[in-house]
């Protein structure tokens, strides 16, 4: 035996000696991960509970040293289903694991519309564009109450804490490890054109009668492209996840070159898409059905998880980029809310999850002030 | 022996008792709904404390046989946080206390309102449910053959169930305990039997070997200071009262069990 390999051995067996005893206690142990899952009752994370290590642990766990037949770098996932099927929760869900596994930066897209995230928001750090005047807003859910306004100063009440910023690259700077992060875009889409500019290799036609491809013109939401681009190109690159819930809403399968340059934004996002998983980004995906998705980007979503009460597919022609699918037979129409089923070409797994309570009867709705 | 196991042959010609026949449960439904009665004059009445808020959430746990929703013992416990930097509640526990215990301006009007909100809008739905649940539970309690069992009045059993109030009992003491501060570390430990009990096995594997090993933790629980006592009403808010919740759950509810039953069969792991 060389020396080395002598060496290599003695590593082995400490390491080995060394995962026997359980991990020091401590205060720091105490991570957002850990108190989200004491509040919501949920065990630690056990991937042997799965019986398919390719399909939920390979998408879960990021690692850039994977064990063979996983993949090394970000990941992703489109969940499809339709309205009620537990998308949001299971987003929720996904967040907490994601913060315990991989100890990592989540980012939630925030949207005026909605705040499905709210379960999450004691441990919440909110992002707001800087200078924006913002209408913040509790709706009730039922329509007979009243909505009640707050200041921006009155939303640490609900959440942890909230920063503003002016350039994506700077927010990206902020943002903690092992935190969840709600990012509302700027309308004004301050620095989104330098991001652009600053990848020469990237070239989309320009919109017609404008001098940019991004403009305070834009739909906000067009504000996530560049953010996308400005986390790969400019890091910093520890593990990140976005979480896109309704998807549909920014890269619609109706993407065309119009006055905003949509669809030259979603090529861009496709272009970027590779990159992102070297650079340790990954994407989870939400929409109601498959083609509400430009498949652009669908053919970059490895995973699938199906939601209840649709059919999953069961042939390879019914998935963007799929070359086969190994379910023989629909299972997830007779599914109940809380189970699902995730696939990739070579394999399929189903999983349930709890259900998440609102803490409140309100949502809470964020958009810039209209004047 | 259990009440359903009694109508024997000769019962069937027996003169008819109105308790017995409208069916031996009912007693445990009036118990149900006096308990709860009960719990919601005490808090229109509004508390003296929070250590008081505390014990009344906890009775008000058993009481609903654990159908309040989980959230709202979690969203208590943030309102136990405290306003940072400042020595205030926050308003949720503010508008639970009578007016000369509160550290913060509130209308009184909008406290009382508040408080017959959280009754109608959480309270009422989840006695409904355990009503239900009861219901469909009819007869599960012990007969001891005296003659008065049947009397809701009479009954100290929460909903007539002794086990569900052995676990009220043990959960009272455990809380009673950690609020008081312990003497010493074995105290601690020794509690931790007691937790065992009063979280019906619910509580984290890890918790107690925390509470004993962790210096600060440690501290906490053992400290005289204002700052102490205050802190371990936190503490318990935060990670007693859920547990305690989701003990009574486990012990009355079925429901969930069910669940469980089915989702194992399709051996389905959960995330
Ligand atoms: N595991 C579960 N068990 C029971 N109920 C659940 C579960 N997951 C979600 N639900 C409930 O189902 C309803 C719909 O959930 P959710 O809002 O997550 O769906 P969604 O697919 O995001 O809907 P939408 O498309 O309208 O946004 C909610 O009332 C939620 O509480
Ligand atoms: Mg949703």
């Amino acid at each position: 035996m060389s020396t080395k390999q002598r060496q290599t051995t003695r590593d082995e067996t400490k390491r080995q000696v060394l995962e026997e005893f359980r991990d020091p206690i401590s205060l720091t142990r105490w991570t957002d991960a850990r108190s989200m899952r004491e509040e919501f009752g949920m065990g630690a994370w056990d991937r042997e509970v799965f019986n398919w290590p390719s399909v939920i642990p390979n998408c879960l766990e990021h690692s850039w040293d994977s064990p063979s037949n996983e993949v090394d770098g970000g990941t992703d996932w489109l969940a499809r289903g339709k309205p009620g099927t537990g998308k949001s929760t299971l987003a929720n869900y996904l967040v907490v694991r994601l913060l315990e596994i991989n100890d990592e930066k989540v980012v939630w897209r925030g949207s005026s519309s909605r705040s499905e995230w709210i379960p999450l928001a004691p441990w919440t750090t909110l992002y707001l564009p800087a200078g924006v005047d913002m209408s913040i807003r509790l709706e009730p859910k039922d329509p007979t109450n009243e909505p009640v306004d707050l200041e921006v100063d009155e939303l640490t009440e609900i959440v942890r804490e909230v920063r503003t910023y002016s350039d994506p690259r700077e927010l990206n700077q902020t943002l903690d490890e092992g935190s969840l992060h709600v990012v509302y875009p700027d309308p004004r889409m301050r620095g989104c054109q330098e991001v652009y500019e600053r990848s020469p290799e990237k070239q989309y036609d320009t919109p017609p009668k404008r001098e940019t491809l991004f403009s305070e013109e834009d739909p906000a939401n067009h504000w996530w492209f560049a953010w996308f681009l400005a986390r790969v190109e400019h890091g910093p690159h520890h593990w990140t996840s976005l979480i896109f819930d309704e998807i549909g809403d920014v890269c619609p399968q109706s993407a065309s070159k119009d006055t905003f340059g949509t669809y030259q934004k979603v090529e861009l996002l496709k272009d970027t898409w590779v990159d992102a998983r070297k650079f340790g980004l990954s994407t989870y995906a939400f929409a109601h059905s498959e083609t509400d998705v430009h498949q652009m980007i669908r053919r970059k979503l490895r995973w699938r998880v199906q939601m209840p009460e649709t059919a999953n597919p069961t042939k390879a022609s019914d998935v963007v980029g799929f070359e086969s699918i190994r379910m023989k037979h629909d299972m997830t129409s007779r599914y109940d809310v809380g189970e699902a089923l995730m696939y990739t070409e070579s394999s399929f797994e189903s999983f349930g999850w709890d259900d998440m309570p609102s803490p409140s009867s309100y949502k809470l709705k964020i958009a810039p002030e209209v004047r | 022996m259990l009440r359903v196991a009694t109508t024997d042959v000769s019962s069937d010609f027996a003169p008819a008792d109105g308790d017995l026949e409208e069916g031996s449960y009912r007693p445990a439904l009036v118990k149900l709904v006096d308990d709860v009665r009960d719990s919601e004059h005490q808090l229109l009445r509004g508390f003296g404390s929070r250590r008081e808020v505390l014990l009344w959430t906890q009775e008000l746990a058993v009481r609903t046989l654990g159908e309040m929703p989980q959230e709202w013992f979690h969203q208590m416990a943030r309102q136990f946080r405290g306003v940072p930097a400042s020595e205030h509640e926050r308003t949720l526990v503010s508008a639970l206390l009578r007016p000369q215990y509160r550290t913060r301006d509130l209308a009184e009007a909008k406290a009382r309102e508040f408080r017959r909100q959280l009754s109608a809008r959480t309270i009422r739905p989840a006695a409904h449910r355990a009503f239900r649940e009861l219901r469909a539970d009819a007869g599960e309690y012990v007969d001891d053959g005296s003659a008065d069992q049947h009397a809701p009045g009479k009954q100290q059993y929460v909903a007539m169930r002794p086990a569900i109030h052995e676990l009220h009992e043990n959960q009272r003491r455990t809380l009673k305990r950690v609020l008081d501060g312990f003497e010493d570390r074995e105290a601690i430990l020794d509690w931790g039997h007691d937790l065992e009990l009063a979280t019906h096995g619910e509580i984290d594997e890890a918790f107690v070997t925390r509470c004993y090993g962790e210096q600060s933790t440690r501290r906490l629980l053992t400290g005289t200071d204002q700052s102490e006592r205050r802190g371990r009403e936190l503490f318990a808010a935060h990670y007693l009262i859920p547990v305690y919740n989701r003990g009574v759950r486990d012990l009355a509810g079925r429901a969930k069990e069910q669940a469980d039953e089915q989702r194992e069969e399709r051996q389905t792991a959960t995330l």
